[in-house]
């Protein structure tokens, strides 16, 4: 029995202690081939998954006068998650290249980013959850704080102040879930087996809490507010992990929050209203950015409320229709800032009302930026369209003909977003002189990106037979 | 899953095309030989499975399980056969149009793509497979009507196109969910085979609206006209075969489901309108493929009319003959524009008749979309105009058909008629003459099929069209009135065309600009979509501005929780006098509070 995340935790920390202790040299090299390993050893697992070849559940004494070990399980939906987290975390690593002379301790972050969200969606339990949450928030707060653009002094503040909030009704949630199970615990499962044990009343609160941590981190409306800025001004690879993977935290948090609790199925109906009202004025608010960063922020804003929309679904298609989402989301998002990153590398703006041809010399970007638009707006053969179509199953046979309104948002969004394409990209008036050629590492980051988002969306039995076991 | 060896020729030389070097003909020479054996592939397909029906299952989880189905029937070969006709005298007639160097490889790719997704979606026999194919049509389009991006217009035609069928696009996928969630099946023929129910209606009328944008039916029609800005290949490839067809292919495939919906009045209706708006912009348009592109929605439109009457196989025969004679009209008009150094405008185009071939060919096409016996589109008209059993129907058909003859007859005559200078002769003689073979032959032999797709109305009703069929069709007849008047009308049209801008020399409307407004009211739909997206765009104003508010509103939240801590850390002074008096007052209140 292979022990498949140990291994992993363990090869993280290697490399973040080579990092360290190595400094700039061989940062990239090391990084990445200690990303790799993990990746290997994930997709073993997927092989591996039914014959029982690998420990689907790890587990280490630790405070055992609270009940709490460091418990993790390989479920389905944990490998899913992981395998998105890894190819995301690449994919920025990559595209950052092995020039800036900080490479070292951008790479760490980046680690420490990694180790935190697979701890995340493999922990067994609502302690562990607790901890890597604050780790992954740490090591974002310091990507933007160190590496960001302009106005990052705010932007990570104002990430910083809510994501400590958010962190705060998590624990006071957690709490209070461990002191109303009949044996105090943390253990996800065994919460789960004896939720309904818990007085309504309080379980009510438990959610409303925890609903309200996980919305500030997906983000929903109204909780959003840190969110155009710290897209903004993160740099490139920091926005490319904060909307791939981290906002999938509270997004993952909220799927295991909604089939934990039984009060869920009386308060599903609220909170799909909240998700739809979410993706609509996210959709229109994306409309007035001039900033594409900031526009892709508000339709990663979009998708976050498709997610939660599935999940409120309570049903299977929408449950592993909004695991899927999270997976084609993380790369489609990624991609989006990977290339507008690119673009901003390529003619020093990202600015839509300056930003004119960029198809005529930065062409890589350019052709990556209409892909992603493309995977956002759900075309058959990426990863997006099958989780759409899980979702969309899911919520129409749970809420009837309402379950199809926030399709209507996509359409805003992709309407948007040609708009931004043909106004930026395409249309070579007052064509704007290029300052940086889009380098090797760049376009090897979009070409993860796209082969994932293909992969997934051409194969997606792949990781879809998992679940079937 | 045999019959995905059609489209894998394609596939192949768009990439090997994709990685040629643009500077010789190379790369459009291997798409055409490409295209060719898909062609050969296609018949044999045909003759080998015909009648069969694949599926794979592609995932599955919980109750949902996606197959991958194709299916080779009647109707399926009929459009496969037609698309892989087309696509050799497309890729053609590119060769000698495609004169930037740098831009042939992605051109062909461009275009091997989309005629492979069109013959993918001729074959699908479920909404998985269409959907795909549908998707990949939206986007090769969006890609090939921006293709001169750097042209001040193409940008704004491609989003105005990807646009309109992203809204079909959602239409579709929204119909799918609903169609899942009724029948567990996306399977066409299951579906079809399974009793209707009531929920049937609105993901048949969704199914509708992405018809509707597709095959540019109002109110979606717009984005067709402004899609000339691509380059000509590819209009006469989307207008004939590809794209628009999709949409009425659809619906003449569920036309059962629609005829138990009772739908096909609606179906009827807007495609009444949409061959009024087509007809009647199109008499007012100058631009030349403009003229064609209103043209093509008229069609369209008689289509969707012939399928509302549930005359199937006329619909069908007019469906083949389209596809020969709009083809040829837009290689033509491509032909002239080259000559006349991409003039547009058709009384800026001269010598039309300077290339005697070209010239010859052109009059097939326009005699059989004016509906001259016996060209294809008499047949495919008359047939038509046999199935309406209404009067009203039949009227108003009859009336389109006249305003088609003399839109078609005008733009045949005004370049014909522009006059000449002395040293312009010289120039054009040669520009025609020195025209690329590939830009004329195609022609030609476009105009033989005109000819020859005129028999379809013999051949068609002997076809076994089961697998379809689960109610009698209206059948395909043609009546000697309706003959008589079609010709009466085609000639109406031609003398009329003829007086007003050959004999009368007519340059346009513009003493009558009431008239003029509403026969070209193009500019009035433009107009109201311009309306529509205004206001949503205000709407994200205003929800930026919450949004900005709401930020403000927070971060003051913020600053005040820190003004309140900086007032109360005053009080923290250290001075023990005023702890004392603090302490006083406390126990003061405490007395108080406890004894009331």
């Amino acid at each position: 029995m292979i022990q498949i995340l140990f291994i992993s935790f363990i090869t993280i920390a290697i490399a973040i202690a080579a990092n360290i202790v190595f400094g700039r040299r061989h940062s990239q090299h090391v990084s990445i081939a200690a990303l790799l390993l993990v990746l290997i050893y994930i997709s073993y697992s997927i092989s591996a998954f039914a014959s029982g070849g690998i420990a689907l559940s790890e587990s280490l004494p630790y405070i055992s006068s609270l009940g709490v070990s460091l418990h993790f399980t390989l479920t389905p939906i944990s490998i899913m998650l992981i395998t998105m987290s890894l190819i995301v975390t690449l994919a920025a690593m990559v595209w950052q290249g092995f020039r800036s002379s900080n490479t070292h301790s951008m790479n760490s972050l980046l680690l420490l980013f990694e180790l935190s969200a697979i701890g995340l969606f493999a922990s067994a339990n609502l302690f562990l959850f607790y901890i890597f949450w604050d780790v992954g928030v740490i090591a974002v707060f310091f990507i933007i704080r160190s590496f960001g653009s302009a106005s990052r002094d705010v932007a990570s503040k104002n990430f910083l102040i809510y994501s400590i909030f958010a962190s705060a009704l998590l624990l006071f949630a957690i709490m209070l879930i461990y002191f109303y199970t009949p044996v105090g615990s943390f253990n996800i499962s065994y919460i789960t087996a004896h939720s309904s044990e818990i007085p309504t009343a309080i379980q009510e609160s438990i959610f409303m809490l925890m609903f309200m941590a996980f919305a500030i981190k997906m983000p929903i409306f109204p909780f959003h507010s840190w969110m155009p800025n710290a897209y903004s001004n993160a740099p490139t690879s920091g926005s490319v992990v904060l909307a791939g993977v981290l906002s999938k935290f509270g997004a993952y948090g909220m799927l295991v929050l909604f089939y934990m609790l039984p009060v869920a199925e009386t308060l599903n109906e609220y909170i799909y209203a909240i998700a739809v009202i979410s993706i609509f004025y996210a959709a229109f608010a994306a409309m007035k950015q001039n900033d594409l960063k900031k526009m892709a922020g508000y339709t990663s804003m979009v998708e976050s409320g498709i997610i939660l929309a599935g999940i409120t679904a309570l049903n299977y298609l929408g449950k592993y229709g909004s695991v899927y989402m999270m997976l084609a989301h993380g790369f489609t998002i990624a991609l989006m800032f990977i290339a507008i990153g690119s673009i901003e590398f390529a003619y020093g703006t990202r600015s839509l009302s300056i930003l004119r041809g960029a198809v005529s010399s930065a062409k890589s970007a350019s052709y990556s930026f209409m892909f992603s638009i493309f995977g956002s707006t759900g075309m058959p053969l990426t990863a997006g369209f099958v989780a759409e179509l899980m979702i969309f199953i899911g919520t129409a046979s749970a809420f009837g003909l309402y379950g199809i309104i926030p399709l209507i948002g996509v359409i805003l969004v992709g309407a948007y977003m040609y708009l931004a394409a043909s106004r930026s990209i395409m249309s070579t008036k007052e064509k704007l002189q290029e300052v940086g050629i889009i380098s090797k590492p760049q376009k090897a980051a979009m070409a993860i990106a796209i082969a994932a988002i293909l992969f997934f969306g051409i194969f997606p039995f792949i990781l879809l037979n998992l679940v079937r076991i | 899953m045999f019959p995905l060896i059609v489209i894998a020729p394609l596939v192949l030389g768009g990439f090997v095309s994709l990685f040629m070097r643009g500077r010789s003909h190379a790369a459009g020479w291997t798409a055409f030989a490409f295209s060719i054996a898909s062609l050969a592939l296609a018949s044999y397909a045909v003759v080998h499975s015909f009648g069969q029906a694949y599926a794979i299952t592609w995932f599955a989880i919980g109750g949902l399980t996606v197959h991958m189905a194709l299916s080779m029937y009647t109707l399926n070969t009929l459009l496969l056969i037609i698309v892989a006709l087309i696509t050799p005298f497309i890729m053609l007639y590119s060769i000698g149009y495609m004169d930037v160097p740098s831009e042939r490889p992605r051109f062909f790719f461009e275009l091997s793509i989309f005629a492979a997704s069109m013959m993918l979606f001729a074959i699908s026999a479920n909404f998985i497979a269409m959907f795909i194919a549908w998707e990949l049509l939206g986007i090769t389009s969006y890609l090939l009507i921006g293709f001169w991006y750097h042209r001040e217009r193409a940008p704004y035609a491609a989003r105005k196109s990807i646009t309109t069928i992203l809204i079909g696009d959602i239409a579709m996928l929204s119909a799918m969910v609903l169609i899942w969630n009724s029948f567990h099946t996306f399977n066409f023929y299951s579906i079809m085979a399974s009793p209707y129910t009531g929920a049937m209606q609105i993901p048949l009328l969704l199914i509708l609206a992405a018809v509707f944008t597709k095959s540019a039916q109002f109110p979606f029609h717009e984005w067709l006209a402004d899609a000339m800005e691509g380059p000509t290949p590819v209009s006469a490839f989307l207008h004939s075969s590809t794209m628009v067809k999709a949409g009425v292919f659809l619906v003449a495939l569920l036309l059962p489901l629609f005829y138990e919906a009772h739908l096909l009045y609606v179906i009827l209706a807007f495609g009444i309108a949409t061959a009024f708006i087509g007809a009647t912009n199109a008499i007012a348009e100058r631009h030349i493929k403009k003229i064609l592109a209103y043209s093509t929605m008229e069609d369209l439109g008689i289509i969707l009319v012939a399928l509302g009457l549930h005359a199937f196989l006329a619909a069908m025969l007019f469906f083949i003959v389209q596809t020969f004679y709009k083809a040829l009209l837009f290689m033509s008009a491509g032909s002239i524009m080259k000559a006349n150094g991409d003039a547009e405008n058709i009384y800026l185009i001269k010598g039309s008749t300077k290339n005697r071939l070209l010239f010859v060919s052109t009059l097939f096409g326009v005699g059989s979309i004016a509906g001259i016996f016996p060209l294809g589109g008499f047949f495919g008209k008359v047939a038509i105009d046999s199935a309406a059993s209404n009067i009203y129907v039949y009227a108003l058909l009859t009336l389109v058909e006249l305003v088609s003859s003399v839109y078609i007859f005008r733009w045949l005559f005004i370049p014909m008629r522009n006059p000449l200078t002395k040293g312009m002769d010289a120039e054009l003689t040669s520009k025609y003459g020195n025209m690329p073979k590939t830009m004329v032959y195609p022609l030609a032999a476009l105009a033989l099929l005109i000819v020859i797709s005129a028999f379809a109305y013999a051949y068609l009703p002997n076809l076994p069209f089961a697998g379809t069929s689960t109610n009698a069709y209206a059948p395909l007849h043609i009546s000697l009135m309706a003959a008589s008047i079609e010709t009466i009308m085609a000639l109406l049209g031609f003398s009329v065309a003829y007086c007003v801008y050959v004999k009368m020399n007519l340059r346009g409307m513009s003493s009558h600009a009431a008239l003029h407004a509403l026969v070209y009211n193009s500019v009035a739909v433009n107009w109201a979509y311009s309306i529509i997206a205004k206001a949503f765009y205000e709407l994200g104003g205003i929800i930026n501005s919450f949004d900005y508010a709401l930020y403000w509103f927070i971060v003051m939240g913020g600053d005040g929780t820190v003004f309140i801590a900086e007032k109360l850390r005053r009080i923290i002074n250290g001075q023990i006098n005023t702890y004392a008096v603090a302490f006083a007052a406390g126990i003061i209140l405490l007395v108080i509070i406890i004894t009331l």
